[in-house]
This record gives C-alpha cells, sequence and structure tokens, in this order.
C-alpha cells in the first residue's frame, strides 16, 4: 500500500471531505488497458442505478490501440456537461496521459490512482503540485494476474476499487458487467465478478481513513441510456422513417450503422452509398417516391451534398439531413466537437435557397428534434437539417425515458379527388404547401424538376413565374416558425445579464445558470432550438430587456455572432466568447463570463458557491425556482 | 385517390397517351425525338398505366425528356439521375423506373454511380441518349466525341479516347446490354420494352445524332457503321459481348448481353427484412427498451 499525500499549502477547510452528489472519473490507457470499456461499464452501471451521467470518449489516430481516454461524470441530480476537472483520475500510463494535455483537468485534491509497476514517484507525477493530489499507487496488474488469475481483467479489478473508495453503485456494476459479457458465457461473466469483488476488497483494506471526495447519491429507477445519433435513429423510426442512405464519415456513422439493423426491422430500406453526392440523392429519390427519408453526414460530407439540398428544396420535397459536426475545415479533428458548420448548414447551398435547420442541444432531444424535423420536412415539404455535432452525437447520457407520443409528426399534404381533376403539383397557396403525389397514385402525374417550374411542374425561365414560386417557399418558413417555437430560457426572470448559445453550448450555459441561481446572481440563459427560420421576433423581445447579452460559440470565427448580426438587432453591449473545436467549452469560462459581465459586483461567498470544482456541496444554499420559457427542452 | 378520367383509359394503350402536349426544346432533326417516341412506344405496348412509370433524368438536352412525358418524372441535378433513381425505385418497387440522360451526363459527370448500380442490380432501366457532345452548352467534347473531332473547346481536334460504354457496362457485371441507334425507332422501342421487362439493372445505349453540333451527316455515318447483330447470335454467350464491344469496325445495334440470373437488389432486401424482423412484431417501445441497461 502506497498513500502519498502531496504536500500543499492548504488550509484546514480545503482538508475537509468534499461531500458531492456528483462525480467526475477520468480514465486514461493504451488499447488493451481496455479504459474505454471500463468507462462504458461505469456509465451503464449509472443508469442502472438510475443515476444521470454523462460520458464521453477521446481516442487517439490509431485505428486500433494506441492512447483513449473517457471520462464519466455521473451524479444524482441532471447533468449537464463533461465536468470541467475530475474529482478521480485513473492513469495506466503517464505517456498517454500527456497525449491529452489539457483535456483532462483535475480538481483540487483529487484522487489519482496508477499502476504501481509505472516508473513514477508520486512526487513526480505530470501534474500541478499545488492541487495536492490524493496519490495512491495500486498493484492492478498482480491483482488481476494472481488475485482473478486473468490480467486482461485489470479494468475491472480498477472498477472494483473505485467502487470500494467511492462507494459507486455495486449492484448495478455486478449488472452491467453481466450484461456485457452474457453473450460470451458465464465463465467469463464470472471472472469479471471476481475481478469486481478482489478490487473491492484491496479498495477496503488500503483505503485511506479519510478520503478527499465522498461520493453521495440515492439510487432511482433505471435511466434510459444512449448517444445523441442512438436517440436520431429512435426519432427517425418513430417519426415514420422508412428510408435511408448514408455513406460513412465520423463522427455520423451511427446512425447509419444501427439503421441498418432497425430499418429492415421496420419494413424499411438502407442503403450505403458510393459516396455522400449518392447518399442525399437516394434519400431524395425515395421521399419523391413516397417514403419519408433521410441522410446522414458530417461537414465534408454535408458540402458534397449542397447541390442536392437546393434540388430537394427547388422540387419541394421533403428530406431530413442529420449534419454531426466535427471540426473543420477539410479534415480537420474527425473525432472532436465544434459549431463551425452554422453558416454552411443555413447558407451553403447556391440560390435563395430555403431549408430549415434545427439544432438539438443534448443527448434527449436529438429524439424530440428529429420528430420536429420529420414533422415539418413532410408537413411544408422542405428539406430539413439536424444541426448536431460530435460532443451530442457520440457522448453516452442517461435520462429517465423518452416518450413515444411526445411531438404530433405531421403527414404530407395529398391532393383530393377534386383537386386530382385539375393537378397542379406545384399551385400556389396562402400556406405555401400544395398537395403532393408520388408514382402509384392514380391522376397525380407530374414533372418534378430542379429547374425553374410553374404550377403544373413544366419549366419555365420568366422572371414572374419564378417570383410566385419564391414567394411561396418563403412562405413555409413564416408558418414553420409560427407553430414551431422551438426554443428555450434557463435561469431568473428579468436577469438583464444573458447568455445565448445554441446546440452542445446548451450543457455549460445550463449549468452556469443553475449555479449562479443558487448564489443569488442574476442570469438568463437562451437556446434557440430553431436556427433557420430563426425567432427573431422572440429574440428581439428578450435582448430588450437585457443590458449586457453574452454570445457563447464553439467556432473560431464566430459564426454564430455573425449570423445573429445578419438577422436581428443585438444589445448595445454585447461579449463574444468564441473559440475553435478541438475540446469544449468549460464551465469555468461561462463563470469567468458572468462575474466579468454582471452589472452587480459578484462577491467572494458567491464565488464560492459558483466554484465548478464544488458543484453540489450538501451544504449547499436552497435552490432558487428557475423558469423556462418557449417549448420546454428537458 | 383516383382519378375518373385515368381509369376511363381504353385497354389499348396509345403511345400518344404518355406524352405530355409540351413542345420539345430539340432542334428538328434531333434523336432525342425517337427515343422520347420509343419509350412511349414501349411503356403502350407493356400496358403500363402512367402513374406507375416514373422517369428519373438529370441534366442536358435529353434531360428534358420527364417534361415531354405524361408519367411521373423528375429532371433532377447533373449527374445524379441513377442514384435518385435506384432510391425511387427502392422506396416504390412497384413504379417502373427509367433513368436517361447523355452521354456527358452519365459517363463524365455521374459516372461514379454507373458501377454501383450495376452490381447492386437494381432493377431499373437505363437509357443513354448519347450524341457524342454537349448539346444544352452548345457544343463542347463529351466523353464519347470521337477523336479528331472539332468542338468548341478542341479547337485542334479531340485527343481524348471516347468512351467505349457497353465494354464499361459489361465490365461492371451489368445483367442487360443492349445498343440501339435513333434512325430504327422500333428497334429502339423493343430494345426498351425488353430492357423494362428485364427483372434486374437494364443498359441501353441509345445513338442519338446531335445534328447542330455534330452535322446532318451523323445519321449516315452512324447508319454506315451500324450492323445488325447475325440471327444466331447469344447474347447470354458473354465472351460474344465482349467480341462485340470491341469491334472498332462496326457498331452492333441489338441486345447484346442479358444475364437473366442475377438476383435483383428488392429481392435481396425483400430476404433481408423477412431476416431482421423475426418473430415479434416492431413497436419503437420496443426499441427504446433496447437502451434501458
Amino acid at each position: 500500500m502506497n498513500v502519498v499525500t502531496a504536500p500543499g499549502e492548504k488550509t484546514r477547510e480545503s482538508w475537509a471531505t468534499r461531500v458531492t452528489n456528483q462525480i467526475t472519473i477520468g480514465l486514461v490507457g493504451s488499447g488493451g488497458d481496455g479504459v474505454i470499456a471500463a468507462g462504458e461499464i461505469l456509465a451503464s452501471a449509472a443508469a442502472r442505478e438510475g443515476l444521470f451521467c454523462i460520458m464521453t470518449k477521446s481516442i487517439g489516430p490509431v485505428i486500433r490501440g494506441g492512447e483513449s481516454s473517457c471520462r464519466v461524470r455521473m451524479g444524482h441530480d441532471r447533468v449537464h456537461s463533461q465536468g470541467d476537472k475530475l474529482d478521480v483520475l485513473v492513469c495506466f500510463n503517464w505517456k498517454d496521459f500527456n497525449l491529452f494535455k489539457g483535456e483532462l483537468l483535475l480538481k483540487d485534491r483529487a484522487v489519482i490512482l496508477y499502476p504501481d509497476t509505472d516508473p513514477h514517484e508520486p512526487d513526480d507525477l505530470p501534474i500541478d503540485k499545488d492541487l495536492s493530489p490524493l496519490v495512491m499507487r495500486v498493484p492492478f496488474l498482480k491483482l488481476a494476474e494472481e488475485d482473478v488469475g486473468n490480467p486482461l481483467t485489470k479494468n475491472i479489478v480498477m472498477l472494483g476499487i473505485l467502487s470500494g473508495l467511492f462507494d459507486l453503485p455495486k449492484e448495478g456494476l455486478d449488472n452491467a458487467i453481466h450484461h456485457r459479457f452474457v453473450r460470451k458465457g458465464s465463465a467469463l461473466i464470472d471472472l469479471n465478478l471476481k475481478a469486481l469483488r478482489i478490487g473491492g476488497q484491496w479498495a477496503q483494506e488500503n483505503a485511506p481513513q479519510q478520503l478527499p471526495v465522498s461520493f453521495f447519491y440515492t439510487t432511482a429507477p433505471p435511466k434510459l441510456l444512449m448517444t445523441g445519433n442512438e436517440a436520431v435513429v429512435v426519432g427517425a423510426l418513430n417519426a415514420g422513417c422508412r428510408f435511408m442512405s448514408g455513406y460513412p464519415i465520423t463522427p455520423a456513422t451511427e446512425i447509419m450503422e444501427m439503421m441498418t439493423v432497425w430499418l429492415p426491422k421496420f419494413d424499411g430500406t438502407i442503403v450505403q452509398t458510393e459516396d455522400e453526392i449518392a447518399a442525399i440523392a437516394m434519400a431524395v429519390g425515395g421521399s419523391f417516391g413516397g417514403v419519408p427519408s433521410m441522410t446522414a453526414s458530417s461537414g465534408p460530407g454535408i458540402s458534397l451534398m449542397q447541390e442536392m439540398l437546393g434540388a430537394a428544396g427547388m422540387a419541394e420535397l421533403p428530406l431530413v439531413v442529420a449534419n454531426v459536426q466535427r471540426v473543420g475545415p477539410s479534415t480537420g479533428i474527425p473525432t472532436k466537437s465544434e459549431q463551425a458548420d452554422l453558416l454552411q448548414a443555413v447558407y451553403g447551398g447556391h440560390g435563395d435557397d430555403v431549408r430549415v435547420v434545427l439544432a438539438p442541444c443534448d443527448v434527449e432531444d436529438c429524439y424530440d428534434i428529429t420528430l420536429y424535423a420529420f414533422s415539418i420536412a413532410e408537413a411544408y415539404q422542405i428539406p430539413v437539417m439536424i444541426l448536431s455535432d460530435q460532443f451530442i452525437g457520440q457522448r453516452k447520457a442517461s435520462f429517465p425515458s423518452l416518450d413515444v407520443n411526445r411531438v404530433k409528426v405531421e403527414k404530407r399534404k395529398v391532393p383530393t379527388e377534386e383537386e386530382l381533376k385539375d393537378y397542379r403539383r406545384y399551385k400556389i397557396t396562402q400556406s405555401g404547401v400544395s398537395p403532393m403525389t408520388w408514382p402509384g397514385v392514380e391522376g397525380g402525374t407530374y414533372p418534378a424538376s430542379g429547374i425553374a417550374h410553374g404550377e403544373e411542374g413544366f419549366p419555365t425561365s420568366q422572371y414572374e413565374m419564378n417570383r410566385l414560386m419564391n414567394d411561396k417557399k418563403r412562405r413555409k418558413l413564416d408558418h414553420i416558425l409560427e407553430k414551431y417555437p422551438l426554443w428555450s430560457y434557463y435561469g431568473i426572470r428579468g436577469a438583464t445579464l444573458g447568455l445565448l448559445g445554441w446546440g452542445s453550448t446548451k450543457g455549460v450555459i445550463r449549468e452556469a445558470v443553475h449555479l449562479c441561481s443558487r448564489a443569488g446572481i442574476d442570469v438568463v440563459g437562451m437556446v434557440p432550438r430553431m436556427i433557420n427560420p430563426l425567432p427573431v421576433r422572440e429574440l428581439e423581445d428578450w435582448f430588450s430587456t437585457l443590458s449586457t447579452l453574452v454570445v457563447i460559440e464553439l467556432s473560431y470565427s464566430g459564426q454564430f455572432l455573425k449570423y445573429l448580426r445578419s438577422q436581428v438587432a443585438l444589445p448595445d453591449n454585447v461579449a463574444h466568447y468564441s473559440r475553435g473545436g478541438g475540446a469544449l467549452i468549460p464551465l469555468e469560462d461561462v463563470l469567468n463570463l458572468v462575474i466579468e459581465h454582471c452589472d452587480e459586483h459578484v462577491t467572494d461567498d458567491q464565488k464560492e458557491i459558483i466554484d465548478p470544482a464544488g458543484i453540489f456541496h450538501l451544504d449547499r444554499p436552497p435552490e432558487v425556482q428557475m423558469y423556462i420559457r418557449g417549448e420546454v427542452c428537458e | 385517390m383516383s382519378n375518373k378520367t385515368e381509369s376511363e383509359l381504353p385497354i389499348d394503350f396509345k403511345p400518344g397517351d404518355y406524352k405530355s402536349p409540351l413542345k420539345p426544346i430539340w432542334c428538328a432533326g434531333c434523336g432525342n425525338y425517337a427515343v422520347l417516341n420509343a419509350l412511349a412506344m414501349a411503356f403502350a405496348q407493356l400496358k403500363i398505366p402512367r402513374h406507375e412509370i416514373a422517369v428519373i433524368t438529370g441534366i442536358g438536352c435529353s434531360s428534358r425528356l420527364p417534361g415531354y412525358l405524361s408519367t411521373y418524372g423528375f429532371n433532377t441535378l447533373h449527374g445524379r439521375a441513377v442514384p435518385i433513381a435506384t432510391g425511387v425505385k427502392l422506396a416504390n418497387p412497384k413504379a417502373t423506373v427509367i433513368a436517361a440522360g447523355g452521354d456527358g451526363d452519365m459517363f463524365s459527370i455521374g459516372g461514379g454511380h454507373l458501377a454501383h448500380v450495376a452490381r447492386r442490380n437494381v432493377d431499373l432501366t437505363l437509357v443513354v441518349m448519347d450524341n457524342r457532345v454537349y448539346g444544352l452548352t452548345k457544343g463542347q467534347m463529351s466523353p464519347t466525341t470521337p477523336i479528331d473531332s472539332y468542338t468548341s473547346t478542341t479547337t485542334y481536334g479531340s485527343y481524348e479516347q471516347p468512351v467505349n460504354m457497353v465494354r464499361f457496362m459489361l465490365g461492371y457485371g451489368t445483367g442487360f446490354v443492349a445498343r440501339a441507334f435513333s434512325g430504327d425507332m422500333k428497334q429502339m422501342a423493343a430494345l426498351v420494352k425488353q430492357g423494362i421487362q428485364h427483372r434486374g439493372f437494364s443498359f441501353i445505349q441509345a445513338l442519338s445524332p446531335c445534328v447542330t453540333y455534330r452535322g446532318k451527316g451523323e445519321y449516315d455515318s452512324i447508319k454506315s457503321m451500324s450492323a445488325q447483330l447475325p440471327d444466331d447470335y447469344d447474347p447470354t454467350d458473354q465472351l460474344a459481348a465482349w467480341q462485340v464491344s470491341d469491334d472498332s469496325e462496326k457498331i452492333h445495334l441489338g441486345l447484346i448481353y442479358h444475364n437473366p440470373e442475377l438476383v435483383p437488389y428488392d429481392t435481396k432486401l425483400d430476404k433481408l427484412r423477412e431476416k431482421a424482423r423475426g418473430p415479434h412484431k416492431q413497436e419503437i417501445a420496443r426499441l427504446i427498451d433496447e437502451f434501458r441497461p
């Protein structure tokens, strides 16, 4: 046993155990150390015990093996972001740790576990000494080899140790292991359960008298655990999507992969195409053929799809395109998140293209937004883009349930018998929507085209008809905006400091607002989920109540602010936080923005309450009532 | 939905029923008129109701086709008729799907899709209206322009090897490969009819002269080089098909290769669905439960 408390200049208070109802654990190792598998088991255990959790992975460029890390944040209350800093770090290899520098930051007095076979001395670790971590050298390999009987179980031994030290859900871990190995036979289940037990025993015998962090929670009914990409698939199938064509691209591929399993079960069709152009083309064909259709891709693939998005808009065909953003331009960083495809999503096509862009703001919201996307696409005969990102698409998150009937999904407007007598596919209507037919519908034949056309679909090159058709298509956007108030507010009604972000940025905005409200700092967050058309009137009403607006986004060039400036009149005082992708926006940065821009002076006491490293102390101030306006997001 | 005027149509379908009142933008003498007529004749002979046909084209003179037909049609993007037609057929398997376009549309910008529609063996009929030039943009070199041709982009004579369409498609494993000529509309109609009847992907090269940018002599020059396949020609003989495709002296017309044994894509999908479905009726609630750990 080798527990070392690195020396530091800490006061008596900071030595006190931090009792918390949420904990963030980071795991680092090489391929073969099994850290990702361990993280997945941990997340599964949390969901089984009814805890909220978010699990993210970060993997090096090597196809198999190589450095990998994951972090699991779990808690009794909802967690909205990845957690800035770790309470616990398990590092199988410090060389790998260094490859994730800047991604795995530690809280004050974090607990570090690393193998006793590692040559580093506890006071010689590549971390900031001022953090005064509690360092434990653990005989992972010896326990796995000698006590369990298989060196490969060292990741499960490690989970047993974490469970013993931090009272992680034991039954959940047992069940998660059972579930993970059930197809591989009972011998492997027993072996891994043994590994878990041996780890737990070691922790009991070797735990220091006092740990700097104590995790407190009560269990609840099991929660669902899924990724945003998976939630898109569930939403699509529920919305009636029965055709998908796609081409593999990180980080959107899982949508197509899961569809290959599930679409055929629902009598649907899935095709892996030869390229992204064919992917969107086939989906357009599927839609023309009468079936709700989709494709999915990311930045580079979406660039290739732009021409066809315009064609679908021109031919007024329903179409859903899921766009899971990654760091660009070009290949960029395919495995990491960014919000810099906003302008491509809204303005990517040539001509005065008409399209809808919806942005889910968390995993659960991917389900809702996908339902809305199909509803809007089908009812308004318009292409709809679901603008997700890697952080939402690939993280696992737990939440209580998905309501099958949450959103009423609208269907295509079909012609009446009367309308079929003199059928005009592109009949000019007040709503902009004309009755639609497809092959097989008797009396409904028409030529669709990307060429400017008249009401019957025949080509025209005349200004007047083109103007009428432009007006008709544009009117759809007004009706969509009216019908779908897709935005969310968080925080204190009437607060004059506003935080505005979109998509996955909602996580840190939501948590910042929550902490501030506890500390009596008035701030309100707003997250539009309808990006195009943008709810301009709503935004301007809200802006008129603010003295300062802070726009927060993960885009180096500040695409969201540029877009806002082109659409709405902003308040006089606008602060802008904009950064390129590759690492997520830390909660701490958002809180610092609040401190900097708050009308009133933020006291030291308040600063302590909103310190993310001290989130959810048990002796926290009473909850402040939050208000949510617009479409409720969770 | 039903339409009385259509259901009251006589049982004998006439080619004219398949044409729209719109006057084509094509020049007088354009080979595309024969292709339009051949399609209408094939539809009529097969007695396919108009509303069960979808004609999908790309961009080019020839791709204006859907506007001149009274069937469902979609004049899409340059080069993309084939993947869109694939989507239509797979989503709506009862429809008779025709993909059509020019030599530039299909073998230049859209060339990447041909290998895949062939290997998937999607049950649609592709008619490539080969006029050996870009007509809509007024006379540039196309992938089938013969060597030493003078076009607006080959001022000193063209020097790129033209595509041998039939050979390409045989190489991609196409199960139905035919060549027709606008100078013989009846044979073209017969081949289109056979192509539609073939369960799987069918390819028809329709030599469709552009009298404006290739000159009025184009009909005669093709005619002088063309030859009907002999009566004893066996289209199921792949080696013979290769030899026909390789002939630099003659342009052979007719059904060059036919393999009726290939399994069409929709049949494969049906089997896959059966395999995936399992004993239970699928419900969203069951899918959601999969995520309850």
